[in-house]
Formats: C-alpha cells, structure tokens, sequence
C-alpha cells in the first residue's frame, strides 16, 4: 500500500528531542515498573528531567512550588487521587496551576474519560499506552502550550498551503495564483489535525478521536478505516494540487507504525 | 351453589372500583325510592282512613238532622213530605261553612287537598240531590275502612274541572232514602310531601357522594400507580433516581411501593457493586497488562534477532486481542452501559456504512443503504458499536466486487436492522438445519458477533442469521 511506502525520510520521533529538549515533567503513577518505564522513555525522548511521585498529596505540593511543562497523573494512586490532585492544583493557583495534563490511568471507560476532562485534564489515555503514543501526545500537549502565545484563528501556512479556521477552507497559492482545494468535512478536519502539528507526528488513535467525534469507541480496524481515508485524501491533494514535484507526493507520509505526518513544505516557494 | 358463588365472585372481580360504587349507590337509590313507595302507601292508606272516619260522622251527623226514621218507605212518603226532603236536600248540599269539614270544595279543587265533602241523597219521590255521579260511579268497595265504604274515583271535570279526586263514600239506605256521604281524601298530605322530598334529597346526595368518593378513591390510585409505574419505568432504563412515593399515596398501595423501591434500592445497589468492581477490574487488569505492553516494548527495542523481534511484535498482537476483549467487557458493564435513551437506528446505519465505504471501494465492494427513520430504546454508545461492528464484519466477509446491503425498518414484530453479504454464508446449500457443518459455517461465519449478539441481548433484542444466497443476511430485531 502507498502508505507504507511513503515513509518520511528523517523519523519525526527522532526530532522530538529538539522539542523536549530541557523541558521538565511531573509523573504521578504508583506502579514502580510503570514508573520507571514512562520515566526512562521521556528522558530518552529529550526531557531534561521527570520528578517522579507515587501518592497525589506529593505531587500537588511540587506542581504547586514549580513550574513544568507537563504533568502526567495517574487516576488510582496511594492517598489523593490523580483527578482530585489535579482539580486541587488548578484551583490552587500555584507554579503548575496551568500547566497541560493527561491522565494516563487504568480508568478507560468513555464516562471516566469525560469525569477527567472535566477534571481538567487536557488529554486521557487508557493504560496501556504504546511508546510511539505517549510521545506523540506528549508532543501534542507541548505543542497546545505554545500555540496559547498565539493569536486565535490565524492562518496556517505551510509552503503554498493555506489553512483558514474560520472559513474552513485550504487554499493553495502558487505564483501568485490562489485556489480552493475541494475536501469533505472530514477529510479538512484531517489535514487540520496534521497541518496543526507543523511537521510533528500524528498518531492514527490522535487523529480518531479528533475527526472522527461521533464514534465513541475505537473499532477494531480503525487503523485500517484510517489508511483508506488517509489514501484516498492523498490521490485528492496530488490531483488538486499537480504543481508540487513528484518527489513531495504524497503530502502525507507515515511516521514509525502508528503515526502520520503532513510534510513540511515551508521550503518550497508559496 | 358454589357455582353460583365462583359466578358471583368472578364477576366482581372484574369490576373496578368505581363501578362498584356507582352499583351501590344505584342500590341504595332503589331502596330508598322502595321504601318511599312504602311510605306513601301507609299514609294513603292513613289519608283514606282519615277521610272514612270523617265520612262516617259526616253520615251520622245528617242521619241525625234528617230526623227520619227507618220506618219512612216508599209508601209512607207523601208529596208533601217529597217537596220538603228535596227542599231540605238541597240546603243540606249547598249550604255554605257547614260544620266538621276541612276544606272548602273550591279550596280541594285549587289545592288538590282532601277534606272536602261530597253527598249524594235519592228520595223516594222528587228528584235527588248533590253529586249524581256519587251514583253513576259505583268505584271499589273497601271493607278495610268500613262497612259500606266505598273508593270512588271522580275524573277530571266530575267534581273539580281540572284534577281528577279520590273519595271515600259511605253508602247507606236510611229507611226510603239512598244516602251516600263521602270526604275527598287528601291527594298529598304535607309530611308525605316532606318525607319525598326528604328521601329524593337523601338519595341524591347518597349518588352524588358515592359517585364522588369512588372516583376520588379511584384518581388516588390511578395517580399512585402511575406513581409507582414511572419509577419502574425510569429504572428500567437505568435510572434509579425516582422512587414511588410510600406515604401521602393510596393506602392500598403503600404495602406494594415499599417492595418495590426495596428492589430498586437492591438493583441500584447490584448495579453499583457491578460497576464498581468495574473499575476494579479494570486498573487490576489494565496495570500489569501495561507492565507487559512496556516490557515487550522493551524487548522488541532491544532484540538481537529478527526472531525475537518477530515473537515479541507476536506476543504484543496478542496482548492487544487480550486489552480488547478486556474493552468489551468492559463496556458491557460500564456505568453508561445502563442508561437507556433513544436512539436512532437508521442514523446509526448510515453512520456505519460511511465509516466502511472507503475500506469497500478499496475491494470494490458496493454499500448499499436502504433506511427509514426508526427509533429504539438503548445505550447509543453500545449500539454504536454493535451496527459498526455488523457493518464491518459484512464488509470483512464480502468478496471483492461483491455488495453489502444495510437496510433498517419496523415491522409488526418492531425495529430491524439487516445487514446483508455475498460472503461464504452457509457451507452446505442440502444440508438439513440440524446439520452440524451448518452450525459450524454460522459459527464461522458470525466470528466477532459474539460482542454484537452480547450487546443486542442486553437491549432486549434479537439476532439472526439467515440465508441469503450468495452470502448471509445478519438481522437484529428489536422489541421496543
């Protein structure tokens, strides 16, 4: 399948590490292999430190005395509760009062999810959680962060892509000629999704919760349900946007087994 | 006899309440218009006694003044004394004031009341006096008053020229003399009047009162079961929040409401427990499962060989089957899993089938849909995946180029959901049903239905697996 053959040529994972780079992490999980387990993976992964906890009254006192990037909670934890430390810590105020949180917790049912964001929680993951997702979603919280900075509903540009939030439309310019690029509702919210990112990966579960909203569980075969789209939305752009040298199609590439990426073209001429 | 009893018991059993009431007061009415009837029958009778003893004194007292003696006959009457009884005759009957009597007759004829009073006198000679037709109408002869009393009906026009009268007459021979003295007998005597109205009030009182207790008593229990039916009806859609009401209800109700939120209490209590332990299960599980996941992780990270690598990657596909059935588990048991809503069937087929058709055109399979707007009563998010789950099992079985057909409707049975493909559907196309290699191909065929055959019972449905030549025809029938 083309999927598999359009692999992009540096692994975006490997250049996460640019983005994690001196970042600083709270991990609340009291299962010491998981602990060690997540620890070891993002300081791999280019995190400058993980203060690790196993019991929520911990934790809340070191989010509220400093500042981090990102707090990963576990719901079930010895003494105070992953949600609760967490509703504590944003009604408190302190260091880490708004710092972006996923819940990585054993608790995967649709109900608890909705009980977490509302909690606060910025994301919510099921346990267990393959490498390749925690990153990604890690990335993707950080990425929220620093969009915060800027204004609300700028344009998007990517190369000769233009994204409009507001109108829903993606526009492609070239030599001072701009059009339209027809999509469905879903196939705009997937190029969203990946032109969000900015370069960065996408994992396919990411991307199913974000476009396809009103499936409220994940099929067996959402991978192979999203490689189907994801084909026929790559033939769409190459179709609609014949400009771009052969060697940047498709426009979408696969990133390690699980993720996707939307190619940076700020290289080429707009 | 007993026969006759079950009869009777049966009958009142399929009475409600407030026939019942209107039957008994229906009763009470006739029996106080019976003993009505029985009253007015004692005071005619004491009216008519009345008017006899009045007409018996009325007789003596002329008898008396007549001053004749039985020895007078026909006879012993001269002229002389024919023109002095006629004279006599005639002041007798018309005098006006006389003595003894009740009411004047003009009063009797205005009011209808008795009293008046009426005399008829034949001489031997001349012609006679007062009321011929005292004469004409012979009327009943009635011993119970007296001896030679008689009951005399006097139409409209005979005596008053409006009313007909009744009157008791006393008929006697006085030596030559045919003498009949009568009194008109009271039409309506005041306590009679009273007594009617007494008991015509009485009894409408005792309709209304009945009728008005029977359907307060009735509303009352209406309203407590509805009471009772919407906390039943609210629970078994999974919500434990209302309660019947076990006082201020109908007393005869109270007994049953504490059972039954007794038992909704116990199910709310199970469903919690489940749910809970739920949750239990779930981070005991979830936990060394995501132990495991990491650790092989680790492993396939650091493999030597592409054969450690391999069984690792192997061992990983087998733990996501294990974390998915572990999903479905779940799911089934999940505290939303219990709230019931409506939701719509048809919507859900299209939503399913737009989810497949890119992973279709791929194999150049058809979809085809064919819905109309149907409702059924269940958990969306299960059903959700129920359709998805048919859907994509259909298109997992269909040979390339082949045509799935996803068609909902209702018929008399209720809500259906068909989902239709060209796959393999059964082995043998002689086989007899009993035949277990067709048991097997229905059992290969519907691998993955077990969670959908799962969900559809717990939403009181049903699912088959039919013939549908080249392929098979999976339908869920819904009860509500």
């Amino acid at each position: 399948m083309d999927g598999e053959a359009a692999q992009a040529g540096e692994d975006p994972f490997a250049q996460l590490n640019e983005v994690f780079a001196g970042r600083a992490a709270l991990l609340l999980e009291d299962d010491p292999a998981l602990s060690d387990h997540v620890a070891e993976r993002l300081v791999q992964a280019g995190f400058e430190r993980v203060d690790r906890h196993d019991a929520g009254e911990g934790a809340l006192e070191a989010a509220g005395a400093r500042p981090y990037d990102i707090l990963i909670l576990d719901r079930l934890t010895r003494g105070l509760d992953g949600l609760e430390t967490l509703k504590r810590l944003r009604a408190s105020g302190g260091a880490s009062a708004d710092a972006p949180a996923l819940m990585l917790t054993a608790l995967g049912s649709e109900r608890q999810k909705v009980e977490g964001l509302l909690g606060g929680a910025d994301d919510y993951l099921a346990k267990p959680v393959g490498d390749e997702e925690l990153l990604a979603r890690v990335a993707a919280q950080l990425r929220r962060a620093a969009r915060r900075a800027r204004p609300v509903g700028a344009d998007l540009v990517n190369g000769p892509f233009r994204l409009s939030f507001g109108p829903r439309t993606l526009k492609f310019e070239v030599g001072g000629d701009s059009r339209l690029i027809d999509l469905s509702p879903l196939e705009f919210s997937i190029v969203c999704e990946l032109m969000t990112a900015r370069g960065q990966p996408v994992t396919k579960t990411m991307l199913w919760e974000r476009c396809w909203v009103e499936w409220k569980f994940l099929p067996d075969n959402f991978v192979n349900i999203i490689d189907a789209r994801i084909s026929a939305l790559r033939r769409r752009l190459k179709e609609q946007a014949p400009e771009l040298g052969e060697d940047l199609h498709p426009l979408i590439v696969s990133a390690r087994s699980q993720s996707l990426v939307f190619r940076d073209l700020s290289a080429v001429a707009g | 006899m007993g026969g006759l009893v079950s009869l009777a018991t049966g009958w009142l059993a399929r009475r409600t309440a407030t026939q019942l009431a209107a039957g008994i007061a229906v009763l009470s009415a006739l029996a106080l218009g019976g003993s009505l009837l029985v009253t007015g029958a004692a005071v005619r009778l004491e009216q008519r006694q009345t008017a006899a003893l009045a007409a018996l004194d009325d007789y003596g007292e002329m008898v008396e003044k007549l001053g004749v003696g039985s020895d007078m006959t026909h006879g012993s009457v001269t002229a002389a004394d024919a023109i002095y009884l006629s004279n006599w005759l005639e002041a007798f009957q018309n005098a006006p004031g006389r003595e003894g009597e009740a009411r004047s007759l003009e009063e009797t004829c205005r009011t209808g009341r008795g009293g008046a009073g009426v005399r008829f006198i034949r001489g031997p000679v001349g012609p006679p006096a007062g009321l011929p037709a005292l004469e004409t109408v012979r009327g009943a002869r009635a011993p119970g008053l007296g001896a030679d009393v008689w009951l005399v009906r006097l139409k409209a026009g005979t005596l008053c020229r409006s009313r007909p009268v009744e009157a008791v007459v006393v008929r006697r021979s006085v030596g030559a003399l045919e003498v009949a003295v009568g009194r008109v007998v009271d039409r309506s005597g005041t306590a009679w009047a009273r007594a009617v109205a007494a008991v015509v009030g009485l009894g409408v009182l005792l309709l209304a009162a009945g009728l008005g207790v029977a359907t307060y008593a009735r509303r009352r229990l209406t309203s407590a079961v509805a009471e009772v039916s919407r906390a039943l009806d609210r629970a078994a859609v999974g919500d434990f929040s209302v309660r019947a009401p076990e006082t201020g209800a109908a007393p005869e109700l109270v007994e049953l409401s504490a059972r039954v939120n007794q038992t909704l209490d116990r199910l709310e209590e199970l469903l919690a427990w489940l749910r809970d332990s739920a949750d239990q299960l779930a981070h005991d599980f979830r936990t060394p499962l995501a132990r495991a996941a990491a650790r092989l992780d680790r492993l396939a990270a650091k493999a030597g060989t592409p054969e450690t690598r391999e069984l690792a990657a192997e061992a990983r596909r087998d733990l996501d089957a294990l974390i998915r059935a572990m999903n479905e588990a779940m799911a089934l048991r999940d505290g939303e899993a219990w709230s019931f809503d409506n939701v719509r069937l048809d919507v859900l087929a299209a939503q399913a089938v737009e989810l497949y058709r890119p992973l279709a055109e791929q194999r150049g399979i058809t979809m085809d849909l064919d819905i109309q707007e149907t409702t059924v009563l269940g958990v969306p998010s299960l059903l959700q995946r129920a359709v998805a789950n048919l859907v994509d099992n259909a298109v997992k079985f269909s040979p390339d180029g082949g045509r799935v057909a996803v068609s909902v409707g209702r018929d008399d049975r209720g809500p259906w959901l068909a989902v239709a493909d060209e796959g393999p559907g059964f082995a043998g196309e002689d086989a007899p049903p009993g035949d277990p290699a067709v048991g097997e191909a229905r059992e290969s065929h519907g691998m993955g239905l077990a969670f959908v055959r799962a969900i559809l019972r717990r939403h009181g449905a049903s699912m088959t697996i039919g013939d549908a030549r080249p392929g098979a025809v999976v339908t869920a029938h819904f009860s509500r």
